[in-house]
Protein backbone atom coordinates (compact mmCIF):
# COMPACT_ATOMS: atom_id res chain seq x y z
CA UNK A 1 0.00 0.00 0.00
CA UNK A 2 1.31 3.56 -1.09
CA UNK A 3 2.09 6.42 1.49
CA UNK A 4 -1.88 8.22 2.05
CA UNK A 5 -2.33 11.32 3.64
CA UNK A 6 -5.03 10.87 5.62
CA UNK A 7 -5.93 14.76 5.78
CA UNK A 8 -9.80 15.13 5.70
CA UNK A 9 -10.81 15.94 2.13
CA UNK A 10 -13.81 16.35 0.37
CA UNK A 11 -15.50 13.02 -1.07
CA UNK A 12 -15.25 13.42 -5.16
CA UNK A 13 -16.52 9.73 -5.49
CA UNK A 14 -20.03 7.68 -6.36
CA UNK A 15 -22.83 7.08 -4.38
CA UNK A 16 -24.04 3.59 -4.92
CA UNK A 17 -28.08 2.94 -4.76
CA UNK A 18 -30.49 0.71 -2.69
CA UNK A 19 -28.83 -2.64 -3.92
CA UNK A 20 -25.94 -1.41 -2.25
CA UNK A 21 -26.51 -0.77 1.43
CA UNK A 22 -28.34 -3.97 1.61
CA UNK A 23 -25.88 -5.79 0.09
CA UNK A 24 -23.32 -3.99 2.86
CA UNK A 25 -25.86 -5.01 5.78
CA UNK A 26 -25.80 -8.69 4.29
CA UNK A 27 -21.83 -8.39 4.04
CA UNK A 28 -21.29 -7.09 6.88
CA UNK A 29 -23.08 -9.49 9.42
CA UNK A 30 -22.18 -12.30 7.45
CA UNK A 31 -18.90 -11.64 7.60
CA UNK A 32 -18.84 -10.83 11.67
CA UNK A 33 -21.07 -14.01 12.51
CA UNK A 34 -19.13 -16.21 10.26
CA UNK A 35 -16.36 -15.27 12.13
CA UNK A 36 -17.49 -16.43 15.83
CA UNK A 37 -15.83 -19.34 17.05
CA UNK A 38 -19.56 -20.44 18.12
CA UNK A 39 -20.25 -20.56 14.11
CA UNK A 40 -17.44 -22.26 12.96
CA UNK A 41 -17.53 -24.98 15.96
CA UNK A 42 -21.42 -25.87 14.85
CA UNK A 43 -21.29 -26.07 11.36
CA UNK A 44 -18.24 -28.72 11.52
CA UNK A 45 -19.62 -31.19 13.88
CA UNK A 46 -22.77 -30.44 11.86
CA UNK A 47 -20.71 -32.30 9.12
CA UNK A 48 -19.06 -34.41 11.37
CA UNK A 49 -22.05 -35.81 13.08
CA UNK A 50 -24.77 -35.87 10.08
CA UNK A 51 -23.08 -35.00 6.74
CA UNK A 52 -20.02 -37.61 7.62
CA UNK A 53 -22.29 -40.75 8.41
CA UNK A 54 -24.20 -40.11 5.18
CA UNK A 55 -21.23 -40.11 3.34
CA UNK A 56 -20.10 -43.08 4.66
CA UNK A 57 -22.96 -44.92 3.82
CA UNK A 58 -23.38 -44.09 0.85
CA UNK A 59 -19.81 -44.73 -0.24
CA UNK A 60 -18.98 -47.72 1.35
CA UNK A 61 -22.81 -49.57 1.86
CA UNK A 62 -24.24 -48.07 -1.29
CA UNK A 63 -27.50 -46.70 1.13
CA UNK A 64 -29.06 -43.24 -0.01
CA UNK A 65 -31.44 -42.26 2.80
CA UNK A 66 -32.85 -39.15 3.92
CA UNK A 67 -33.99 -40.17 7.43
CA UNK A 68 -30.88 -40.73 8.67
CA UNK A 69 -29.30 -37.77 7.87
CA UNK A 70 -32.79 -35.16 8.52
CA UNK A 71 -33.00 -37.13 12.21
CA UNK A 72 -29.22 -36.59 12.79
CA UNK A 73 -28.90 -33.26 11.68
CA UNK A 74 -32.18 -31.89 13.08
CA UNK A 75 -30.83 -30.72 16.68
CA UNK A 76 -27.63 -29.49 15.66
CA UNK A 77 -28.85 -26.92 12.77
CA UNK A 78 -32.00 -25.57 15.59
CA UNK A 79 -29.08 -24.90 17.99
CA UNK A 80 -26.99 -23.49 15.44
CA UNK A 81 -29.99 -21.58 14.40
CA UNK A 82 -30.82 -20.31 17.97
CA UNK A 83 -26.90 -19.43 18.45
CA UNK A 84 -25.95 -17.75 15.46
CA UNK A 85 -29.86 -16.14 14.87
CA UNK A 86 -30.77 -14.56 18.04
CA UNK A 87 -28.88 -11.39 18.54
CA UNK A 88 -29.03 -10.55 14.52
CA UNK A 89 -31.88 -7.92 15.53
CA UNK A 90 -32.37 -7.77 19.60
CA UNK A 91 -28.63 -6.55 20.03
CA UNK A 92 -29.05 -3.84 17.68
CA UNK A 93 -32.01 -2.59 19.57
CA UNK A 94 -30.52 -3.09 22.73
CA UNK A 95 -27.43 -1.44 21.50
CA UNK A 96 -29.77 1.19 19.92
CA UNK A 97 -27.79 0.80 16.76
CA UNK A 98 -30.65 1.08 15.03
CA UNK A 99 -30.79 4.86 15.37
CA UNK A 100 -27.41 4.74 13.06
CA UNK A 101 -28.57 2.85 10.83
CA UNK A 102 -31.70 4.52 10.05
CA UNK A 103 -30.10 8.17 10.34
CA UNK A 104 -28.82 6.75 6.97
CA UNK A 105 -30.47 6.68 3.37
CA UNK A 106 -31.75 3.04 4.35
CA UNK A 107 -35.18 2.48 4.94
CA UNK A 108 -36.47 -0.62 7.14
CA UNK A 109 -37.72 -2.49 4.28
CA UNK A 110 -33.76 -2.42 3.07
CA UNK A 111 -32.66 -3.19 6.86
CA UNK A 112 -35.06 -6.50 7.06
CA UNK A 113 -33.90 -7.59 3.50
CA UNK A 114 -30.48 -7.39 4.15
CA UNK A 115 -31.16 -8.65 7.69
CA UNK A 116 -33.27 -11.66 6.12
CA UNK A 117 -30.72 -12.48 3.74
CA UNK A 118 -27.65 -12.87 6.33
CA UNK A 119 -29.82 -15.48 8.11
CA UNK A 120 -30.78 -16.93 5.37
CA UNK A 121 -27.05 -17.68 3.88
CA UNK A 122 -26.17 -18.24 7.36
CA UNK A 123 -28.79 -21.46 8.00
CA UNK A 124 -27.99 -22.58 4.05
CA UNK A 125 -24.53 -23.13 5.62
CA UNK A 126 -25.92 -26.10 7.48
CA UNK A 127 -28.77 -27.00 5.56
CA UNK A 128 -28.17 -26.01 1.76
CA UNK A 129 -24.48 -26.32 1.65
CA UNK A 130 -24.56 -29.95 3.28
CA UNK A 131 -27.23 -30.94 0.58
CA UNK A 132 -24.87 -29.84 -2.17
CA UNK A 133 -21.40 -31.52 -0.60
CA UNK A 134 -24.00 -34.80 -0.24
CA UNK A 135 -25.61 -34.23 -3.93
CA UNK A 136 -21.58 -34.02 -5.43
CA UNK A 137 -20.92 -37.43 -3.76
CA UNK A 138 -24.17 -39.58 -4.36
CA UNK A 139 -24.25 -38.18 -8.44
CA UNK A 140 -20.32 -39.17 -8.19
CA UNK A 141 -20.37 -42.33 -6.79
CA UNK A 142 -24.26 -43.28 -7.58
CA UNK A 143 -23.33 -47.31 -9.03
CA UNK A 144 -25.63 -48.86 -11.82
CA UNK A 145 -27.77 -51.11 -9.21
CA UNK A 146 -28.27 -48.03 -7.41
CA UNK A 147 -29.89 -45.59 -10.40
CA UNK A 148 -32.37 -48.62 -11.08
CA UNK A 149 -33.54 -48.58 -7.51
CA UNK A 150 -33.98 -44.87 -7.26
CA UNK A 151 -33.94 -42.21 -8.90
CA UNK A 152 -30.98 -40.21 -8.52
CA UNK A 153 -31.64 -37.16 -10.10
CA UNK A 154 -34.94 -36.75 -8.04
CA UNK A 155 -33.22 -37.16 -5.07
CA UNK A 156 -30.20 -34.66 -5.73
CA UNK A 157 -33.07 -31.89 -6.65
CA UNK A 158 -35.27 -32.87 -3.35
CA UNK A 159 -32.01 -32.36 -1.00
CA UNK A 160 -31.01 -29.27 -2.31
CA UNK A 161 -34.93 -27.91 -2.58
CA UNK A 162 -35.91 -28.82 1.01
CA UNK A 163 -31.84 -27.56 2.44
CA UNK A 164 -33.22 -24.31 0.77
CA UNK A 165 -36.83 -24.74 2.41
CA UNK A 166 -35.82 -25.36 5.69
CA UNK A 167 -33.37 -21.95 5.26
CA UNK A 168 -36.29 -20.07 4.58
CA UNK A 169 -38.73 -20.89 7.07
CA UNK A 170 -35.89 -21.03 9.95
CA UNK A 171 -35.03 -17.62 8.81
CA UNK A 172 -38.06 -16.07 9.35
CA UNK A 173 -38.87 -17.75 12.18
CA UNK A 174 -35.41 -16.55 13.55
CA UNK A 175 -35.92 -12.97 12.42
CA UNK A 176 -39.67 -12.28 13.89
CA UNK A 177 -38.04 -14.07 17.66
CA UNK A 178 -35.35 -12.04 17.39
CA UNK A 179 -36.97 -9.03 16.87
CA UNK A 180 -39.16 -9.50 19.29
CA UNK A 181 -36.90 -8.65 22.58
CA UNK A 182 -33.75 -6.58 22.91
CA UNK A 183 -31.96 -9.94 24.75
CA UNK A 184 -30.91 -12.05 22.75
CA UNK A 185 -30.59 -15.21 25.13
CA UNK A 186 -34.49 -14.48 25.52
CA UNK A 187 -34.03 -14.73 21.71
CA UNK A 188 -32.06 -17.74 21.49
CA UNK A 189 -34.17 -19.74 23.80
CA UNK A 190 -37.20 -18.53 22.35
CA UNK A 191 -36.12 -20.23 18.84
CA UNK A 192 -34.87 -23.29 20.17
CA UNK A 193 -37.94 -23.79 21.93
CA UNK A 194 -40.41 -22.75 18.90
CA UNK A 195 -38.40 -24.66 16.38
CA UNK A 196 -37.18 -27.93 18.80
CA UNK A 197 -40.54 -28.23 20.92
CA UNK A 198 -42.55 -28.09 17.30
CA UNK A 199 -41.05 -31.21 16.56
CA UNK A 200 -41.61 -33.18 20.14
CA UNK A 201 -44.93 -32.01 20.36
CA UNK A 202 -45.86 -33.39 16.88
CA UNK A 203 -44.12 -36.44 18.38
CA UNK A 204 -46.05 -36.79 21.22
CA UNK A 205 -49.34 -35.75 19.28
CA UNK A 206 -48.52 -37.75 16.72
CA UNK A 207 -48.13 -41.17 18.76
CA UNK A 208 -51.32 -40.24 20.90
CA UNK A 209 -53.78 -38.96 19.13
CA UNK A 210 -53.57 -39.26 15.17
CA UNK A 211 -50.55 -39.38 12.86
CA UNK A 212 -52.21 -36.40 11.19
CA UNK A 213 -51.27 -34.09 14.57
CA UNK A 214 -47.73 -34.57 13.09
CA UNK A 215 -48.39 -31.63 11.12
CA UNK A 216 -47.64 -29.17 13.60
CA UNK A 217 -43.77 -30.21 13.83
CA UNK A 218 -42.22 -27.89 11.36
CA UNK A 219 -39.26 -30.25 10.96
CA UNK A 220 -41.73 -32.85 10.05
CA UNK A 221 -43.73 -31.15 7.38
CA UNK A 222 -40.47 -31.09 5.37
CA UNK A 223 -39.63 -34.49 6.37
CA UNK A 224 -42.68 -35.26 4.64
CA UNK A 225 -41.89 -32.92 1.55
CA UNK A 226 -38.57 -34.29 1.31
CA UNK A 227 -39.85 -38.19 1.59
CA UNK A 228 -42.69 -37.51 -1.01
CA UNK A 229 -40.73 -35.58 -3.75
CA UNK A 230 -37.61 -37.99 -3.26
CA UNK A 231 -39.58 -41.32 -4.36
CA UNK A 232 -39.42 -42.57 -0.62
CA UNK A 233 -42.35 -43.50 2.06
CA UNK A 234 -44.06 -40.96 3.77
CA UNK A 235 -45.78 -41.55 7.51
CA UNK A 236 -48.75 -39.57 6.58
CA UNK A 237 -51.42 -39.56 4.56
CA UNK A 238 -50.79 -36.14 3.74
CA UNK A 239 -49.25 -35.00 0.42
CA UNK A 240 -46.71 -33.06 0.22
CA UNK A 241 -48.96 -29.75 -0.74
CA UNK A 242 -50.15 -29.73 2.76
CA UNK A 243 -46.61 -29.48 4.27
CA UNK A 244 -45.72 -27.15 1.56
CA UNK A 245 -48.47 -24.59 1.82
CA UNK A 246 -47.79 -25.48 6.03
CA UNK A 247 -44.43 -24.41 5.49
CA UNK A 248 -44.78 -21.57 3.31
CA UNK A 249 -47.70 -19.83 5.66
CA UNK A 250 -45.64 -20.05 8.86
CA UNK A 251 -42.85 -18.74 6.51
CA UNK A 252 -44.85 -15.45 5.22
CA UNK A 253 -46.70 -15.10 9.22
CA UNK A 254 -43.22 -15.18 10.42
CA UNK A 255 -42.26 -12.51 7.95
CA UNK A 256 -45.37 -10.13 8.34
CA UNK A 257 -45.03 -10.07 11.81
CA UNK A 258 -40.98 -9.55 11.94
CA UNK A 259 -41.72 -6.89 8.89
CA UNK A 260 -44.43 -5.19 11.95
CA UNK A 261 -42.40 -4.92 15.01
CA UNK A 262 -39.50 -3.51 12.58
CA UNK A 263 -41.59 -1.26 11.05
CA UNK A 264 -42.84 0.38 14.93
CA UNK A 265 -39.27 0.81 15.69
CA UNK A 266 -39.12 3.79 17.25
CA UNK A 267 -35.75 5.51 16.62
CA UNK A 268 -35.31 6.86 20.60
CA UNK B 1 -20.31 14.78 -5.12
CA UNK B 2 -20.09 17.65 -1.79
CA UNK B 3 -22.85 19.55 -1.43
CA UNK B 4 -22.01 23.17 -1.15
CA UNK B 5 -24.39 25.14 1.06
CA UNK B 6 -23.58 29.26 0.63
CA UNK B 7 -26.58 30.73 1.17
CA UNK B 8 -29.07 27.69 1.26
CA UNK B 9 -31.74 27.71 3.46
CA UNK B 10 -30.37 24.78 5.87
CA UNK B 11 -33.57 24.26 7.49
CA UNK B 12 -36.91 25.88 7.20
CA UNK B 13 -40.36 24.40 9.82
CA UNK B 14 -43.48 25.32 9.62
CA UNK B 15 -45.94 25.07 13.02
CA UNK B 16 -43.70 21.99 13.68
CA UNK B 17 -45.50 19.87 16.35
CA UNK B 18 -45.01 16.56 17.32
CA UNK B 19 -46.70 14.71 20.57
CA UNK B 20 -46.79 11.35 22.45
CA UNK B 21 -50.14 11.04 23.13
CA UNK B 22 -51.39 13.71 25.39
CA UNK B 23 -47.67 14.91 25.38
CA UNK B 24 -46.61 17.60 23.56
CA UNK B 25 -42.79 17.49 22.68
CA UNK B 26 -42.99 20.08 20.51
CA UNK B 27 -45.41 22.72 19.38
CA UNK B 28 -45.97 25.05 16.47
CA UNK B 29 -42.07 25.29 16.10
CA UNK B 30 -41.26 27.70 12.67
CA UNK B 31 -37.80 28.14 12.09
CA UNK B 32 -35.55 29.19 9.71
CA UNK B 33 -31.40 28.05 10.20
CA UNK B 34 -29.13 29.25 7.23
CA UNK B 35 -26.14 30.08 9.59
CA UNK B 36 -22.58 27.92 9.31
CA UNK B 37 -23.14 27.40 12.90
CA UNK B 38 -26.38 27.26 14.86
CA UNK B 39 -27.05 26.13 18.42
CA UNK B 40 -29.91 24.62 19.11
CA UNK B 41 -30.59 25.54 23.20
CA UNK B 42 -32.81 24.72 25.83
CA UNK B 43 -32.68 22.64 28.95
CA UNK B 44 -33.13 18.87 29.76
CA UNK B 45 -36.60 17.82 28.18
CA UNK B 46 -36.95 21.35 25.79
CA UNK B 47 -37.21 19.15 22.61
CA UNK B 48 -34.11 19.47 21.09
CA UNK B 49 -33.58 15.95 20.15
CA UNK B 50 -36.78 15.21 19.15
CA UNK B 51 -36.77 18.36 16.66
CA UNK B 52 -33.56 16.91 15.15
CA UNK B 53 -34.76 13.84 14.68
CA UNK B 54 -38.36 15.09 13.05
CA UNK B 55 -35.85 17.41 10.71
CA UNK B 56 -34.08 13.67 9.75
CA UNK B 57 -37.37 11.83 9.09
CA UNK B 58 -36.87 9.17 12.04
CA UNK B 59 -40.23 10.45 12.99
CA UNK B 60 -43.07 11.43 11.81
CA UNK B 61 -44.43 15.22 12.83
CA UNK B 62 -47.76 15.14 14.17
CA UNK B 63 -48.59 18.56 12.38
CA UNK B 64 -46.49 21.17 10.34
CA UNK B 65 -43.63 20.34 8.13
CA UNK B 66 -40.17 20.66 7.84
CA UNK B 67 -37.63 21.38 5.46
CA UNK B 68 -33.70 20.03 5.34
CA UNK B 69 -31.95 21.31 2.24
CA UNK B 70 -34.98 21.71 0.10
CA UNK B 71 -36.12 18.38 1.19
CA UNK B 72 -39.56 17.59 2.34
CA UNK B 73 -38.74 15.43 5.96
CA UNK B 74 -41.70 13.65 5.08
CA UNK B 75 -41.36 12.25 1.57
CA UNK B 76 -38.04 12.75 0.87
CA UNK B 77 -36.51 11.83 4.12
CA UNK B 78 -33.66 9.56 2.41
CA UNK B 79 -32.30 12.54 0.77
CA UNK B 80 -31.99 14.60 3.27
CA UNK B 81 -30.04 11.75 5.25
CA UNK B 82 -27.66 11.40 2.19
CA UNK B 83 -26.99 14.55 2.60
CA UNK B 84 -26.58 15.18 6.75
CA UNK B 85 -24.11 13.78 8.95
CA UNK B 86 -25.78 12.99 12.44
CA UNK B 87 -24.43 12.56 15.89
CA UNK B 88 -26.71 11.37 17.68
CA UNK B 89 -26.69 12.08 22.28
CA UNK B 90 -27.14 8.42 22.91
CA UNK B 91 -24.80 5.27 22.84
CA UNK B 92 -25.47 3.61 19.66
CA UNK B 93 -22.48 1.59 19.61
CA UNK B 94 -21.59 -1.92 18.07
CA UNK B 95 -19.70 -3.29 20.74
CA UNK B 96 -17.71 -6.55 19.09
CA UNK B 97 -16.84 -4.53 16.00
CA UNK B 98 -13.72 -1.96 15.94
CA UNK B 99 -13.65 1.27 15.39
CA UNK B 100 -12.47 0.89 11.86
CA UNK B 101 -14.96 -1.72 10.80
CA UNK B 102 -18.17 0.12 12.61
CA UNK B 103 -17.25 3.61 10.09
CA UNK B 104 -16.64 1.41 7.10
CA UNK B 105 -19.93 -0.09 7.56
CA UNK B 106 -21.87 3.18 8.24
CA UNK B 107 -19.97 4.52 5.64
CA UNK B 108 -21.07 1.94 3.25
CA UNK B 109 -24.63 2.03 4.43
CA UNK B 110 -24.24 5.99 3.22
CA UNK B 111 -23.69 4.16 -0.14
CA UNK B 112 -19.94 4.66 -0.47
CA UNK B 113 -18.17 1.67 -2.12
CA UNK B 114 -16.15 -0.42 -0.23
CA UNK B 115 -12.88 1.09 -1.15
CA UNK B 116 -14.11 4.58 -0.28
CA UNK B 117 -15.80 3.86 3.12
CA UNK B 118 -12.77 2.38 4.23
CA UNK B 119 -10.47 5.36 3.28
CA UNK B 120 -12.93 7.88 4.12
CA UNK B 121 -12.73 5.87 7.72
CA UNK B 122 -8.93 6.12 7.98
CA UNK B 123 -9.57 9.91 6.88
CA UNK B 124 -12.11 10.90 9.28
CA UNK B 125 -11.00 8.31 12.23
CA UNK B 126 -7.63 10.87 11.48
CA UNK B 127 -9.83 13.69 11.93
CA UNK B 128 -10.95 13.07 14.92
CA UNK B 129 -7.41 12.01 16.40
CA UNK B 130 -8.17 8.43 17.15
CA UNK B 131 -6.06 6.69 14.32
CA UNK B 132 -4.09 4.93 16.62
CA UNK B 133 -7.36 3.12 18.23
CA UNK B 134 -8.76 2.23 14.96
CA UNK B 135 -8.38 -1.63 15.68
CA UNK B 136 -9.24 -2.09 19.05
CA UNK B 137 -12.97 -2.83 19.80
CA UNK B 138 -15.11 -0.21 20.33
CA UNK B 139 -16.45 -1.68 24.05
CA UNK B 140 -13.08 -0.83 25.10
CA UNK B 141 -12.93 3.01 23.94
CA UNK B 142 -13.20 5.21 26.96
CA UNK B 143 -16.25 7.58 26.83
CA UNK B 144 -14.26 10.36 24.74
CA UNK B 145 -13.37 8.15 22.53
CA UNK B 146 -16.66 6.59 21.97
CA UNK B 147 -17.88 10.33 21.91
CA UNK B 148 -15.28 10.90 18.71
CA UNK B 149 -16.59 7.84 17.29
CA UNK B 150 -19.65 9.18 17.11
CA UNK B 151 -18.44 12.26 15.46
CA UNK B 152 -16.30 10.24 12.55
CA UNK B 153 -19.09 8.50 11.68
CA UNK B 154 -21.32 11.26 10.94
CA UNK B 155 -18.66 12.68 8.61
CA UNK B 156 -17.72 9.49 6.86
CA UNK B 157 -19.91 10.45 3.84
CA UNK B 158 -18.36 13.87 3.78
CA UNK B 159 -21.98 16.00 4.73
CA UNK B 160 -22.07 19.57 3.98
CA UNK B 161 -24.25 20.09 6.70
CA UNK B 162 -24.32 17.50 10.68
CA UNK B 163 -26.91 17.89 13.42
CA UNK B 164 -24.81 17.39 16.66
CA UNK B 165 -27.09 16.17 19.81
CA UNK B 166 -25.53 17.22 22.82
CA UNK B 167 -21.35 16.36 21.22
CA UNK B 168 -20.11 16.85 24.97
CA UNK B 169 -22.07 14.94 27.59
CA UNK B 170 -19.88 13.19 29.94
CA UNK B 171 -16.83 14.30 29.05
CA UNK B 172 -14.14 16.20 31.36
CA UNK B 173 -13.10 19.39 30.84
CA UNK B 174 -10.16 18.03 28.71
CA UNK B 175 -12.15 15.88 26.27
CA UNK B 176 -15.32 19.06 26.52
CA UNK B 177 -12.49 21.40 25.20
CA UNK B 178 -10.84 19.01 22.64
CA UNK B 179 -14.26 18.18 21.67
CA UNK B 180 -15.20 21.71 20.78
CA UNK B 181 -11.85 22.45 18.71
CA UNK B 182 -13.05 19.73 16.57
CA UNK B 183 -16.42 21.12 16.17
CA UNK B 184 -14.48 24.62 15.45
CA UNK B 185 -11.90 23.49 12.96
CA UNK B 186 -15.47 21.80 11.15
CA UNK B 187 -17.31 24.86 10.55
CA UNK B 188 -13.83 27.03 9.71
CA UNK B 189 -11.26 24.98 8.14
CA UNK B 190 -13.52 22.42 6.32
CA UNK B 191 -16.66 24.78 5.93
CA UNK B 192 -19.27 22.42 7.41
CA UNK B 193 -22.39 24.02 8.60
CA UNK B 194 -23.13 22.56 11.92
CA UNK B 195 -26.31 22.43 13.80
CA UNK B 196 -25.61 21.84 17.32
CA UNK B 197 -28.21 21.38 19.96
CA UNK B 198 -26.78 21.81 23.64
CA UNK B 199 -28.08 22.62 26.99
CA UNK B 200 -24.25 23.72 27.72
CA UNK B 201 -24.16 27.34 27.22
CA UNK B 202 -20.54 27.70 27.28
CA UNK B 203 -20.10 24.99 24.68
CA UNK B 204 -22.78 26.92 22.12
CA UNK B 205 -21.38 30.45 22.91
CA UNK B 206 -18.27 28.89 22.30
CA UNK B 207 -18.93 27.51 19.02
CA UNK B 208 -22.22 29.59 17.29
CA UNK B 209 -23.28 32.52 15.85
CA UNK B 210 -26.67 31.61 15.89
CA UNK B 211 -29.23 30.58 18.35
CA UNK B 212 -32.46 28.90 18.24
CA UNK B 213 -34.22 28.54 21.95
CA UNK B 214 -36.33 25.96 22.93
CA UNK B 215 -38.19 25.68 26.28
CA UNK B 216 -40.81 22.91 27.01
CA UNK B 217 -41.39 22.17 23.43
CA UNK B 218 -41.58 25.81 22.40
CA UNK B 219 -39.18 27.81 20.38
CA UNK B 220 -39.08 30.84 22.38
CA UNK B 221 -36.15 32.73 20.28
CA UNK B 222 -33.88 32.79 17.47
CA UNK B 223 -31.12 35.39 15.83
CA UNK B 224 -27.83 36.05 16.01
CA UNK B 225 -25.66 35.64 19.50
CA UNK B 226 -25.10 39.43 19.27
CA UNK B 227 -29.01 40.25 17.74
CA UNK B 228 -29.74 38.25 21.35
CA UNK B 229 -27.65 40.06 23.61
CA UNK B 230 -28.25 43.27 22.35
CA UNK B 231 -31.80 43.17 22.40
CA UNK B 232 -31.79 41.34 25.97
CA UNK B 233 -30.52 45.20 27.21
CA UNK B 234 -27.15 44.52 28.27
CA UNK B 235 -25.65 47.33 31.21
CA UNK B 236 -23.99 50.27 30.02
CA UNK B 237 -20.69 50.03 31.65
CA UNK B 238 -18.90 53.51 32.08
CA UNK B 239 -15.19 53.88 33.57
CA UNK B 240 -14.40 57.82 34.38
CA UNK B 241 -11.94 60.11 35.74
CA UNK B 242 -12.87 62.47 38.10
CA UNK B 243 -14.97 62.90 41.91
CA UNK B 244 -16.14 59.20 41.43
CA UNK B 245 -18.61 59.80 44.86
CA UNK B 246 -20.13 62.77 43.46
CA UNK B 247 -20.94 60.92 39.81
CA UNK B 248 -22.25 57.44 41.81
CA UNK B 249 -24.60 60.10 43.51
CA UNK B 250 -26.07 61.62 40.70
CA UNK B 251 -26.84 58.29 39.16
CA UNK B 252 -28.46 57.37 42.08
CA UNK B 253 -31.08 60.74 42.32
CA UNK B 254 -31.54 60.23 38.98
CA UNK B 255 -32.74 56.50 39.62
CA UNK B 256 -30.50 54.41 37.57
CA UNK B 257 -29.61 50.82 38.87
CA UNK B 258 -26.06 50.49 39.04
CA UNK B 259 -23.26 48.13 40.79
CA UNK B 260 -19.53 49.41 41.10
CA UNK B 261 -17.21 47.62 40.41
CA UNK B 262 -13.77 48.56 41.04
CA UNK B 263 -12.98 51.49 38.03
CA UNK B 264 -16.20 50.20 36.37
CA UNK B 265 -19.79 51.58 37.08
CA UNK B 266 -22.08 48.97 35.40
CA UNK B 267 -25.70 50.43 35.07
CA UNK B 268 -28.82 48.77 34.10
CA UNK B 269 -30.09 50.13 30.54
CA UNK B 270 -33.17 51.21 31.19
CA UNK B 271 -34.76 53.32 29.04
CA UNK B 272 -33.33 57.18 29.35
CA UNK B 273 -30.34 55.69 30.83
CA UNK B 274 -27.83 56.43 28.50
CA UNK B 275 -29.09 60.39 28.59
CA UNK B 276 -28.94 60.35 32.91
CA UNK B 277 -25.63 58.84 32.56
CA UNK B 278 -24.05 61.59 30.10
CA UNK B 279 -26.08 63.98 32.08
CA UNK B 280 -24.60 63.11 35.24
CA UNK B 281 -20.93 63.13 34.11
CA UNK B 282 -22.12 67.27 32.71
CA UNK B 283 -22.99 68.18 35.93
CA UNK B 284 -20.56 66.32 37.92
CA UNK B 285 -17.88 67.48 35.65
CA UNK B 286 -16.41 63.94 35.02
CA UNK B 287 -14.49 62.79 32.46
CA UNK B 288 -16.03 59.78 30.80
CA UNK B 289 -12.74 58.00 29.99
CA UNK B 290 -14.95 54.54 28.10
CA UNK B 291 -18.56 53.62 27.29
CA UNK B 292 -19.99 50.26 26.17
CA UNK B 293 -22.46 48.11 26.02
CA UNK B 294 -21.58 45.56 28.28
CA UNK B 295 -21.48 41.24 27.56
CA UNK B 296 -24.25 39.84 29.51
CA UNK B 297 -23.32 35.96 29.10
CA UNK B 298 -25.57 33.67 27.36
CA UNK B 299 -26.11 31.82 30.64
CA UNK B 300 -27.90 35.36 31.90
CA UNK B 301 -29.95 35.72 28.75
CA UNK B 302 -30.47 32.33 29.01
CA UNK B 303 -31.98 32.28 32.50
CA UNK B 304 -34.02 35.35 31.68
CA UNK B 305 -35.84 34.24 28.67
CA UNK B 306 -36.83 30.80 30.06
CA UNK B 307 -37.56 32.46 33.41
CA UNK B 308 -40.13 34.62 31.26
CA UNK B 309 -41.26 32.79 29.55
CA UNK B 310 -42.28 30.15 32.04
CA UNK B 311 -44.10 33.72 34.10
CA UNK B 312 -45.78 33.90 30.76
CA UNK B 313 -47.17 30.62 30.48
CA UNK B 314 -48.15 30.53 33.78
CA UNK B 315 -50.36 33.95 32.98
CA UNK B 316 -52.18 32.96 30.14
CA UNK B 317 -54.96 31.11 32.13
CA UNK B 318 -55.24 26.79 31.22
CA UNK B 319 -58.33 25.98 29.58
Amino acid sequence: MGIHDLGYRVFKGQIGGRLDRIWAIFIQDFTFRFKQPATIALIVLNYVIALMPMIVLTYFVRIIDFSFYYSWSFIWIVIYTAVIGSPIISNDMKNNAVILYFSRPLTKEDYFIGKFLTLFVLISFVTFVPALIYSTIILGTATESMKETINITQVVITLNVVGLLIAMVFSAITILISSMTKRYLYAGVGIFTVLFFSDIMGIILREIISKNMGLISIWDNLYIIADDWGGFNAWTDFSWSVSLAIIFAITLLSLAGAWRIIRRIEVI
Amino acid sequence: MALILGDLMQVSTTNLTKSYGEIQALKNVSVSISGNATGLLGPNGAGKSTFLKLLLGLIPPTTGNASVLGYSSRTQALSIRQNIGYMPESECFIPNMTGITFLTYFGRLSGLSARDAIQRAHEALYYVNIIDERYRKISTYSTGMKQKLKLAQALTHDPALIFLDEPTTGLDPFGRNEMLDLLKKLVNDLDKHIIFSSHILHDIETICEDVVILNEGEMIKQGTLNELMYVHNPDIVVRIRGDHNSYVNTLKSAKLNFIVRQNDISIKNTPGAMESILQAAVSTGVQLRHLEFGSSSLEDLFVDIIQSNQKNNERIPKS
